[in-house]
């Protein structure tokens, strides 16, 4: 154990390194309710007026949400708000259906018997082991083979039969007594109905943090929706705000740029602080177990 | 995983098949979409590897063999991207692993405010690429961004971050590390949390101090989690793109054309398909090999 003294200098550094760290952050909030010129006069030199916005305006904000003219230095709209709609649209269907498919998938192996059980969940463990970056490209043809490019289900459809979450609800329900299932056999239950009334209810917290994982993952997808979507009307939020930070040979709007980032990292963001607990349950669970 | 129950064993056929037919609906949908999205373009990566087409007449392909195999063991451009990638891995195990080892250390304590502190370092975790790189665009930008401005106040030169060869890749590692080692520190702070504390309180008996208390107590039973650590790590490291896209677009001069990036331009912008396969093919190789060592990781048991 630490002495007194040293430890409470410990906690002085950690604090002092923690407002370090979340500068960036801090910065991007003040920043984007502040015009170009006070954002360049703001940091050079660095002062508390950094991360505090002195004649704070909206326009930031509305220009990125909106569509108004072209995309340009001078400014005009991102159209931020039509990406918030279309990646509301995928992240709910994705947690929806991946709710839907992985605990009826992870009932089967946890609770059935049946010919192939051990060489299928070893082929659905093998999935977990190749990411999305390396299929990128046959993903593309096969998706767009079944005529769902620029569609909003091509963007999620790929992602929601996903091996992470069938793996923790069969943990999950493999957790659980087998008596549960046998008391409501014997009442006449159906399997579909011990699945709902049985297990999902005692299983809780593994069903919120897969739903949070896969929000997390389906929010902040980029590489995908940059491939499979086209047209600007179907974007999503991470593509709207990569496009307009990263137009190569553009002077950037960088309060249009930062309102975006902001806007966008704010759902993950709530989120996050509101469910803490599930997302270090998730870590645990995935890093160590897993 | 497998445990089998003695009831298996006497259920008559009828009532098995009939588990088998529920068994098969329950898991229909899962299967289909697995095979369809994942098991088919796998199948369809080292098929499409062995051609030559453009991307949008993909019905005009001409069997090639492993054509564009050996292209890939002369391509330059290849060899440069595998170095980026590699280096950038290297420089953020070598960075973050110990940081984020030392951040949990420190973390790993039961006071009050320290869950406010762990929060303060995990949220970059939550953000996503694009937005961090978006943000670091603009903190690293050379006239006028934060980094330089801060820069400026202790009396040094600004520095061209991004936009210079040299500069660009350590940027992105700074960017990187700091996104990422919430997690790390998280999944520390998940090992440290299984070291029985009797232990050190037994050596704290013995007089031991922090140093050797680290060196021989908290290291060696972290060596597993050190190693799954390791492992997500490099297989996240492998997979970084938004940087290359939002940032410097791999330059400058191929300085950050990090292999994922290129696998893109050669798919999409330069419409090839065929050898962006061959490509996925050979960083796939890396992956799997990566995976299978920390299977054997697993294997090994460390008991305390």
């Amino acid at each position: 154990m630490l002495k007194r003294g040293r430890s409470a200098s410990l906690l002085t550094l950690s604090i002092a390194a923690a407002l370090l760290f979340l500068t960036p952050i801090l910065w991007v909030f003040a920043s984007s309710l502040k015009d170009q010129f006070d954002i360049f006069r703001d940091v050079r030199p660095p002062s508390i007026w950094t991360f505090i916005p002195r004649h704070p305006t909206l326009a930031n904000i509305t220009d990125s949400l909106g569509t108004g003219g072209p995309r340009t230095a001078a400014g005009g709209g991102l159209g931020l708000a039509r990406g918030f709609l279309n990646s509301s649209i995928v992240s709910i269907s994705q947690i929806v259906l991946t709710l839907l498919l992985c605990s009826t998938a992870a009932y089967a192996f946890s609770r059935l018997r049946f010919v192939g059980r051990r060489v299928l969940f070893f082929a659905v463990l093998l999935a977990l082991m190749v990411p999305l970056e390396i299929v990128l490209v046959p993903l593309y043809r096969v998706t767009g083979a079944l005529g769902l490019q620029n569609n909003l289900i091509g963007v999620f459809l790929p992602f929601v039969a996903q091996p992470l979450g069938l793996y923790l609800l069969r943990q999950a329900f493999d957790d659980l007594p087998r008596e549960l299932d046998d008391a409501a056999r014997i009442d006449g239950a159906s399997h579909f109905q011990i699945l709902r009334h049985v297990l999902l209810p005692n299983v809780t917290p593994t069903l919120a943090t897969v739903a949070i994982f896969t929000f997390l993952f389906s929010w902040n997808a980029f590489l995908w929706p940059l491939v499979i979507i086209d047209e600007p009307q179907n974007q999503l939020v991470q593509v709207v705000v990569a496009q307009a930070a990263g137009a190569p040979g553009e002077l950037p709007n960088w309060g249009v740029i930062m309102a975006a980032a902001g806007l966008t990292m704010l759902p993950v963001l709530v989120v996050f602080l509101a469910l803490q607990r599930f997302f270090v349950h998730g870590v645990a669970l995935t890093g160590i177990k897993g | 995983m497998g445990e089998r129950s003695l009831r298996g064993s006497r259920h008559r056929p009828k009532r098995r098949i009939r588990e088998a037919g529920t068994a098969l609906a329950f898991l229909a949908p899962f299967l289909a979409l697995l095979v369809v999205f994942q098991y088919v373009p796998m199948f369809d990566m080292v098929v499409s590897s062995l051609f030559r087409f453009n991307l949008f007449t993909p019905n005009q392909r001409q069997f090639i063999g492993f054509g564009n195999y050996v292209r890939l063991i002369h391509d330059p451009g290849f060899a440069g991207s595998v170095r980026v990638s590699l280096t950038f891995l290297a420089a953020i195990l070598l960075v973050q692993l110990p940081l984020g080892l030392g951040l949990a250390i420190a973390m790993n304590r039961s006071k009050r405010g320290i869950g406010l502190l762990r929060t303060a370092f995990f949220a970059p975790v939550v953000a996503s690429s694009v937005v961090t790189a978006a943000i670091w665009r603009l903190l690293l930008d050379p006239a006028n961004g934060l980094l330089n401005g801060v820069l400026g106040v202790f009396g040094l030169p600004p520095q061209g971050f991004i936009t210079s060869q040299s500069e660009a890749l350590p940027s992105i590692v700074l960017m990187t590390v700091w996104q990422q080692i919430g997690l790390t520190m998280v999944l520390f702070l998940g090992g440290l949390q299984f070291i029985p504390q009797d232990i050190y309180d037994a050596a704290s008996v013995d007089g031991t101090g922090h140093w050797q208390r680290f060196r021989y107590i908290t290291w060696p039973l972290l060596r597993r989690t050190t190693a799954v650590v390791a492992v997500v790590t490099s297989i996240t490291a492998l997979q970084t793109f938004a940087p290359a896209f939002v940032l410097t677009q791999g330059g400058p001069n191929g300085s950050t054309s990090f292999l994922v990036y290129r696998i893109y331009t050669q798919a999409f912008s330069l419409l090839d398909p065929a050898y962006a396969s061959a490509m996925s093919v050979a960083l796939l190789a890396v992956v799997l090999f990566i995976s299978l060592l920390q299977m054997r990781v697993h294997r090994t048991e460390w008991t305390y």
